[in-house]
């Protein structure tokens, strides 16, 4: 009998609610918003939650508790949901949890960063194929092997015994 | 599937005891492995999908507590200032390791004769040479013959390119008159036994889908189980039995449904690295071995070995080759290797050029660090980091020390109930010292190749990938736990074969010495099979 390993993950898990990706989408334009020359996209236009992507069930437990805890603090403070803070509302209260070693706020971080940076519209603005690395591959050059010659010429310097 | 009995139980198919089987495979013997992982599926390795770094970062992580699978354990490493890193499944930590394969140095073997620090080997380089040779040639190896710091030797392949990231590290080390020479590495550049050439994937530390890396899973054991080795997949080992002669009767395990089973054997090796070894042996507790299974002398689980880590990072103007290529090979020097009692410490390490980093990995690291902010500024940042780095591991040796160990924890275990690992773990003055000054040479190579700026982590803490020296080979029964060939003192048909049997750590990774001297224990085994248990 073949066994495969059981990962841990969410993929297979509801998704996010539609306050859920809207508050997620507000963080992440917060976190990545448009290049000044508009080359690069925002975050937020990319939709980087519409799915649950690689997300284990310990992080997406993160996640549920994360969204909860940020909205009750946008309501205690401001009276209203993270989506309407002015950016500046926004960015002290992130600030403030990851003062407090928020544990959302370095899994949100890990997500965002990955699901705009591999997302097929950001790789070619990166320089990097729209693809996998496996099955095309890349391409690196040997470079100049002439750089070994000097230290060809150096005698054996290992300790003998 | 049936409990027969066996004449060698082999626990762990990782680089240990995949090398192991093989040899043993040429004789008649019953050879039977038990292994708590599954076999992998290179097609799901990351590099198959876009989102291959997340996935590195999650259910690929070489740290077991934030990989959680349930083919895992997890290790409490709380007391410890660098994490604990591993992977259980067939081919062990071979399947996410760097493929880096240096050898051990002459040196290496003989600690307290060169500086009269730790202890001696009962074995030396030239006991091994053949094994070494041997195993490159199983697991692939490539590299270029001719390395001064070395003894001759000829790897069977050409090397891994240089790259821009390599060539621009050579112009730095040749502009100081330093040592390099291109990384000795389990990474195949040309179609060899039936494996394809490296297609520069990017990081080997998540699996590699292409099958050019040498992990034991495609080299050792399909050969092994063609010659008749049974290899059962998804079996946690509980403890290993032993007789009223005190000797090891065979192991109880779980099997894939959960259900104990013993298993009987003639013979019982261990091959589970150098925590899960410990861990079992402690595990394996008797009224003859109240302590733990040859452990009477409290050893068991001591002088405990992690290679302190600085990760030196540089930023270039130009752009280099990013993170393609053989992330963990390219070029290493050893210009600090060899003991100078000027420097402030003893012994040495050796600076392993890591090429570039994938473009996630760019992002954490310079979010962390301050180098790309939130907002406004994020895309500039990350756009004068990503492609314009390349840097360098430094691998320093580090010296056992009776308190650094490996204990049992007495709340945490894995999923069938088995207590878990517990890790007590500092760095040394020595180490520390050492550290600071390869974090300062590499800083001034990075300077002399062109970096404009420098950044590092020392030491750094996700790097407990070696994990050597808590079943320690000696002469002396009183202050080691196997002999010269591997066989337990104190139990006559108990062998151990991982780098828990390392008596000194030498500054370069283990994996090809551990295989070495995994092949150099079978080959001992099978020319003292009449007299084995003397």
């Amino acid at each position: 009998m073949t066994h495969h390993t059981t990962v841990p993950e969410a993929s297979r898990a509801a998704p996010f609610s539609e306050a859920q990706r809207a508050a997620l989408n507000r963080l992440s334009d917060l976190m990545i918003p448009a290049s000044p020359d508009g080359r690069m996209p925002a975050a937020a236009t990319l939709d980087l939650y519409g799915e649950v992507g690689v997300l284990s069930v310990r992080d997406r437990a993160v996640f549920e508790a994360g969204l909860a805890q940020i909205e009750a603090r946008a309501h205690a403070l401001h009276g209203v949901p993270v989506t309407r803070l002015a950016d500046a509302a926004a960015m002290s209260l992130i600030d403030v949890l990851r003062a407090e070693g928020s544990a959302f706020i370095a899994v949100f971080t890990v997500q965002t960063a990955g699901r705009y940076l591999m997302h097929e519209t950001v790789m070619p603005l990166i320089g990097l194929p729209p693809r996998p690395h496996w099955p095309q591959g890349h391409e690196v050059a040997e470079g100049d092997w002439s750089l070994i010659d000097v230290v060809r010429l150096r005698p054996k310097f290992f300790r003998e015994v | 599937m049936a409990n027969d009995p066996v004449d060698v139980l082999i626990i762990g198919a990782g680089a240990a005891g995949a090398a192991f089987a093989w040899s043993l495979s040429d004789t008649r013997m019953r050879i039977l492995c038990l292994e708590q992982g599954d076999w992998m599926h290179p097609s799901q390795y990351p590099s198959t999908g876009r989102d291959g770094e997340l996935r590195q970062m999650g259910e690929f992580n070489f740290n077991p507590n934030v990989r959680g699978r349930d083919t895992d354990y997890p290790v409490n490493g709380e007391h410890s200032p660098i994490a604990i890193a591993n992977f259980n499944g067939v081919g062990g930590g071979t399947i996410l390791y760097a493929a880096h394969f240096p050898r051990f140095h002459p040196s290496d073997f003989k600690v307290k004769s060169c500086d009269g620090v730790a202890d001696d080997w009962p074995i030396d380089y030239q006991t091994l040479e053949p094994y070494f040779a041997e195993n490159d040639r199983m697991m692939g190896v490539s590299g270029l013959a001719g390395d001064p710091a070395y003894p001759d030797h000829q790897p069977p392949l050409p090397p891994v390119p240089l790259g821009k990231s390599g060539e621009t590290m050579a112009r730095g080390f040749n502009a100081l008159g330093w040592h390099w020479w291109p990384s000795d590495s389990a990474v195949v550049t040309r179609p060899y036994e039936g494996r394809d050439r490296c297609l520069n994937l990017g990081p080997c530390t998540s699996g590699c889908a292409q099958g050019a890396k040498g992990s034991t899973d495609i080299t050792y054991w399909p050969e092994a189980i063609r010659r008749g080795v049974q290899l059962r997949t998804r079996c946690r080992v509980r403890e290993i039995t032993v007789n009223d002669a005190g000797m090891a009767s065979g192991v109880i395990y779980y099997d894939a449904q959960g259900v104990e089973q013993f298993q009987a054997a003639e013979v019982v090796v261990v091959a589970c690295n150098g925590i899960g070894t410990p861990r079992l042996l402690l595990n394996s507790t008797s009224k003859r071995f109240p302590n733990g299974l040859a452990n009477s002398n409290d050893q068991v689980g001591r002088n405990l070995m992690l290679h302190p880590y600085a990760w030196v990072m540089g930023t270039f103007p130009e752009r280099l080759d990013g993170h393609f290529g053989p992330s963990g090979c390219c070029i290493w020097s050893q210009e600090f290797y060899e003991t100078d009692k000027a420097r402030g410490f003893v012994r040495g390490y050796t600076m392993e050029i890591v090429r570039g980093r994938g473009p996630l990995v760019t992002a954490l690291n310079g979010l962390a660090s301050g180098q790309i902010p939130w907002g406004a500024g994020f895309h500039q940042a990350y756009g004068e980091l990503f492609g314009h780095t390349t840097g360098m591991v430094v691998i320093c040796e580090d010296l056992p020390e009776a308190h650094n160990r490996v204990t049992l924890d007495d709340r945490l275990t894995d999923s069938h109930g088995v207590p878990a690992p517990r890790i007590h773990y500092t760095l040394s003055e020595n180490s520390l010292r050492m550290l600071d000054h390869a974090v300062a040479r590499s800083t001034e190579v990075l300077r002399a190749a062109g970096a404009t700026g420098v950044h590092f982590e020392s030491p750094w803490k996700a790097a407990g990938w070696h994990n050597m020296g808590t079943a320690r080979m000696g002469s002396d029964p009183a202050t080691s736990v196997v002999d010269a060939r591997g066989r337990a003192h104190e139990v006559r048909n108990l062998f151990v074969v991982d780098g828990s049997v390392f008596v000194t750590s030498a500054g370069v990774n283990p994996t090809s010495t551990i295989q070495a001297l995994a092949l150099y224990v079978a080959d001992q085994m099978k020319k003292n099979l009449a007299n084995l248990f003397d």
